[in-house]
C-alpha cells in the first residue's frame, strides 16, 4: 500500500544524533532529560550562559582535565566517576576544598543514550560523594569516528583555606613519602580490558575522590608539604616531578610498595614497572617524618587511606633525583618513563 | 607469586653473593646472552654485589635489538599498505627503521596493532578477511615455535590472509661467532634458560667441549643468576668446562620436543643479519619452501623504489657507534662516546639502546 | 631475550585437539595459554612465554634447586 503521508522526522532515538548537538529540540531534550535531572542544583538552574556564585575565600584553586579512556566501562567505574574524581583530587592535591565543577561533553553520534546516561550518573554519584556541584555544562556531538564514544572535560575551583601551602616544591630533607593505597590497580584494570592483551582479574579500578580524606589530614596536620595523585606516568612519574620542582633525592623502599599480586602478575607477564602504572584513587603525601604516624592514622581511618603505608623520604637537597633501595640493600634509579610503557615479550 | 618469589629472597640472595666470594680467586669475564638475563641483573643491580675480579658481558641476547633496520624498514613499508594490518609484539613498536618506528606509522595512519601473542593474530585474520594480516615475528628459539604454532593454526583454519616477517635468531652460532672472536674476552657463558627451555641443551655441550668453555643453563630471577654465576665460577676456578643446568625447574636436557618438531618441520636455518653485529653464518631461520605462500617477504616482493637502506654503525665526527663491540663482550656501555647523549631509549642509535632488554637501555633506566 | 613467567593451570580446554588451551592464573591476573606442547593439567604451573607454555615447572626439581641454595648458606 502506497501511502501519500509526508514522513514525520522521528524525535525519539535510543541514540546520540548530530541533532542532539545542533541547538535545537533534541539538545533541550538531552539537557532536560540527562543532565539536569543528575545534576540538579540552584546553580546550575540559573539557565544562564554560565554561572555566578559568591565566594568568600582569599586563595582559590582551579584545575581542568580531559577524559578519553577506552574502554569507557570497566571493572571498578566509568569514564563518568573518573572524570569528576579527577579534577576534585586534582583540587585537594593542591591544598582546595573542591566546591563546583563544569562538565564538557563531546559525544560521537551513535552513541546509545542509555550508555550516556548511566555515565551522567555515575558523575552524579561520585559528585555527591565528593561533596560537589555541577554548576556549568556544554555538549556538542561529532560525526562518528571524530571522537570515540565520548570525551569529558571536567573543571573545577576550589578554596584554599588560611595557612594551608602545598607545593610540589615544598618537599624537604626529613620529609617520608607516604602513599595512600595500592599501587597500579586502575592501570592494569584499564590494559585488561583492551581487547589485544585481554586478561581476566578481579582487580577494580581505585577510581575514588580523596578530597574527604585529604581534608582530615589538612585539618589535623599543619606541615603537610606536597600532595599529588600518580595518575599517569604512575608513582614514579609523579616522584620525579616532585624531585625536580624541590630539587630533590627522594628515596623510595622497594620492601615497602604496597603493590597488590594482581598488579605483579600483570606486570610480571606483560613486562611492565608497576611504578609507571596509572592510578586513580591514589595520593601522595610528602609530610615531616614526626607527623607521619599521626597522616597515617588518619589517612587508615578512611576507607581510600586503609593501605597507606610509608613508601620512601626526601634524602637531600641536590641533584634531582629518585632512587629506590632495592631489596639487596642496593640503589637503582627510578627514571621517568620514557615514551609510553608498552608490554614486552623479551 | 610461586616460583618467582623464593627467588628473589633476600637472605638467598645474600648468602649467593658471599658463596661466590669464597670461591673466587682469579680475574673473570662471564656473558649472560639474554634480554631478559640482562634485564634482570641492571633491575637488581647485581654487577655491583660481585666481586670485583668478576665481570659480566651482556651479549647480543634481545632479538628486538638486533633485528636488521632493512626488516625493520620492511615492516613499515608493509604497515601503510592499506590492504594490510602489520601486528607485532610490544617492544618492537618504537625500534626504529631507518627513518621512523611503528608507532610513529602508526600515527601517520598505518594500521599497526600491538598484540601479546603470535596467536592473537590469527584471530584477527579471522576479524578481518579483506586484509592482509601480517605479524611481524621476530625472536629467538623460544618464541620462534610459537610463532610456527600460530601458522600452524592460521592453516588449519584455511586462512588465507595471514604470513609472517620473520627476523629469527639462533643462540649457539652467536657464542660461537662470540668465542671465535679475536677481541673476545668471554671465559663462560649463562645460556638462557628460556631458549634452553625449547632447544634442549645438546648444541651447548659441542659448544662447551669445543672451545673449552663453561656453558651454565640459568634462570632469570636475582638468585636464578646468582647460581648461573656461582656455577660457572666453580667450573672456571676448577678449570672444567662444561653443560651444567642451574635452571632445572624449567629446563629439561632435551628441551621442548613437541616445540623442536615444530621447528623442524616448518623451518630452515638461513645466513642471518645481526643488528650491529653483521652477518653471522647459518645463525638465523626461514620458513621452509613449503610455507612460502605465509613468508611475508616472498609473498610481498619488495617494490623497487623500497630497497633497504645498509645498516651501518651510526656516527657523530670522527665517533662510532660501538654497539658490535658491545654485545660481542669487547667494550662495554660505558666505552660508547654516545651513551646517554646522543643515544638514548627516546632517540636510540645503537641495537643495545632500542628495546628496554637491550644492554645500553637496561643501562640507562638502571644506572 | 624471552620473558616467561610461571602461572598454574586453573582449567583445560581441549575441544581443539591441535590447540589446547588453559586458562592460566598468573596470581590474580587470569590468561588463555595454549599448553599444546606440554603435558600438563589443571593445578601445574607452566612457564608462559607469548601464549604459549613452553615448559611445566618441575616441582621437585624446584624443591632441589632451593635445596643447594640452602647448603650454600650453611657452607
Amino acid at each position: 500500500m502506497i501511502t501519500t503521508n509526508c514522513p514525520l522526522p522521528f524525535t525519539d532515538s535510543d541514540c546520540v544524533l548530530l541533532a542532539h548537538g545542533g541547538g535545537g529540540r533534541l539538545t533541550h531534550e538531552l539537557i532536560s532529560g540527562i543532565f539536569y535531572p543528575a545534576f540538579r542544583n540552584p546553580l546550575l538552574e540559573q539557565d544562564h550562559d554560565g554561572c555566578v556564585f559568591p565566594v568568600e575565600a582569599r586563595r582559590m584553586a582551579c584545575s581542568t582535565d580531559s577524559f578519553v579512556v577506552d574502554p569507557i566501562f570497566f571493572p571498578g567505574g566509568d569514564i563518568g566517576d573518573l572524570a569528576v574524581n579527577g579534577t576534585v583530587n586534582d583540587l585537594a592535591c593542591c591544598g582546595a576544598r573542591p566546591l563546583y565543577l563544569t562538565a564538557g561533553f563531546i559525544l560521537e553520534e551513535g552513541l546509545p543514550l542509555s550508555d550516556l546516561r548511566r555515565i551522567v550518573g555515575s558523575m552524579k554519584a561520585a559528585a555527591e560523594r565528593a561533596g560537589v556541584q555541577i554548576v556549568a555544562g556544554d555538549t556538542k556531538v561529532v560525526e562518528r569516528g571524530k571522537c570515540d564514544k565520548l570525551f569529558i572535560n571536567t573543571s573545577g575551583i576550589g578554596v584554599v583555606r588560611e595557612g594551608v601551602r602545598i607545593s610540589p616544591d615544598r618537599a624537604q630533607p626529613g620529609d617520608v613519602v607516604i602513599c595512600s593505597g595500592p599501587i597500579g590497580p586502575h592501570g592494569i584494570t584499564i590494559l585488561s580490558a583492551r581487547e589485544s592483551l585481554g586478561f581476566e582479574t578481579n582487580l577494580k579500578s581505585d577510581t575514588v575522590s580523596l578530597n574527604n580524606m585529604i581534608a582530615g589530614l589538612l585539618d589535623s596536620i599543619e606541615d603537610v608539604h606536597v600532595l599529588r595523585d600518580p595518575t599517569r606516568g604512575g608513582v614514579s612519574g609523579t616522584l620525579n616531578e616532585i624531585a625536580q620542582a624541590a630539587g630533590v633525592e627522594i628515596i623510595l623502599d622497594e620492601a615497602s610498595l604496597p603493590i597488590p599480586d594482581a598488579v605483579r602478575g600483570a606486570s610480571e607477564i606483560l613486562g611492565l614497572d608497576p611504578l609507571y602504572v596509572a592510578n586513580e584513587g591514589l595520593v601522595l603525601a610528602i609530610l615531616p617524618e614526626e607527623k607521619a604516624d599521626k597522616a597515617l592514622a588518619i589517612m587508615r581511618n578512611c576507607p581510600e587511606g586503609k593501605g597507606a603505608a610509608i613508601i620512601g623520604h626526601i634524602a637531600m637537597k641536590g641533584k634531582p633525583l629518585v632512587k629506590m633501595k632495592t631489596l639487596y640493600g642496593n640503589y637503582r634509579i627510578v627514571d621517568m618513563l620514557s615514551g609510553e610503557q608498552l608490554p614486552r615479550i623479551c | 607469586m610461586k616460583y618467582i618469589d623464593e627467588y628473589r629472597d633476600t637472605e638467598q640472595v645474600r648468602s649467593l653473593v658471599r658463596a661466590i666470594r669464597k670461591v673466587v680467586t682469579k680475574p673473570w669475564h662471564i656473558m649472560e646472552i639474554c634480554g631478559g638475563q640482562t634485564h634482570a641483573i641492571a633491575r637488581y643491580r647485581l654487577e655491583e654485589m660481585l666481586p670485583e675480579k668478576v665481570r659480566l658481558l651482556h651479549g647480543p641476547g634481545c632479538p628486538v635489538c638486533v633485528t636488521p633496520v632493512g626488516i625493520i624498514d620492511r615492516a613499515l613499508g608493509l604497515a601503510k599498505r592499506q590492504d594490510v594490518i602489520l601486528a607485532s609484539f610490544g617492544d618492537m613498536m618504537r625500534v626504529p627503521g631507518s627513518r621512523e618506528d611503528l608507532l610513529r606509522a602508526k600515527a601517520h595512519g598505518a594500521d599497526v596493532r600491538m598484540l601479546y601473542s603470535p596467536l592473537d593474530a590469527v584471530d584477527l585474520a579471522v576479524r578481518y578477511p579483506d586484509k592482509q594480516i601480517v605479524f611481524f615475528a621476530i625472536g629467538f628459539e623460544t618464541t620462534a615455535p610459537v610463532h610456527m604454532m600460530a601458522l600452524k593454526e592460521a592453516i588449519r583454519r584455511k586462512l588465507d590472509n595471514f604470513s609472517l616477517l620473520t627476523s629469527l635468531f639462533m643462540v649457539p652460532p652467536a657464542i660461537e661467532a662470540i668465542l671465535t672472536d679475536a677481541g673476545s674476552r668471554v671465559d663462560g657463558f649463562l645460556t638462557a634458560g628460556h631458549v634452553c627451555a625449547i632447544t634442549g641443551n645438546g648444541d651447548y655441550h659441542h659448544l662447551a667441549a669445543r672451545y673449552k668453555t663453561p656453558m651454565v643453563v640459568t634462570g632469570f630471577e636475582p638468585a636464578d643468576l646468582l647460581y648461573g654465576i656461582y656455577r660457572c665460577l666453580l667450573q672456571l676456578e676448577a678449570g672444567i668446562y662444561k653443560v651444567e643446568n642451574a635452571y632445572k625447574r624449567a629446563v629439561p636436557e632435551e628441551g621442548n620436543p613437541a616445540a623442536r618438531a615444530l621447528m623442524a618441520e616448518m623451518l630452515e636455518s638461513c645466513d642471518q643479519e645481526w643488528r650491529g653485529i653483521g652477518i653471522i653464518p647459518q645463525s638465523g631461520m626461514r620458513l621452509k619452501e613449503a610455507f612460502a605462500r605465509y613468508d611475508t617477504a616472498r609473498r610481498f616482493p619488495l617494490p623497487a623504489d623500497e630497497q633497504p637502506l645498509c645498516d651501518s654503525a651510526p656516527s657523530v665526527g670522527r665517533e662510532r657507534c660501538i654497539a658490535g663491540d658491545i654485545m660481542r663482550g669487547i667494550k662495554q656501555t660505558k666505552d660508547c662516546p654516545f651513551f646517554g647523549t646522543y643515544c638514548t631509549p627516546e632517540h636510540p642509535a645503537g641495537a643495545p639502546m632500542v628495546s628496554s632488554e637491550g644492554v645500553c637501555a637496561a643501562y640507562y633506566k638502571y644506572k | 631475550m624471552c620473558l616467561a613467567i610461571p602461572g598454574k593451570i586453573l582449567s583445560v580446554d581441549d575441544s581443539i585437539p591441535e590447540l589446547k588451551m588453559a586458562k592460566v592464573d598468573f596470581s590474580g591476573i587470569v590468561k588463555n595459554i595454549c599448553i599444546q606442547w606440554v603435558d600438563a593439567g589443571e593445578g601445574d604451573y607452566v612457564l608462559a612465554h607469548a601464549g604459549m607454555a613452553i615448559a611445566v615447572v618441575d616441582a621437585e626439581q624446584a624443591c632441589e634447586t632451593l635445596e643447594d641454595l640452602k647448603k650454600l648458606t650453611i657452607e
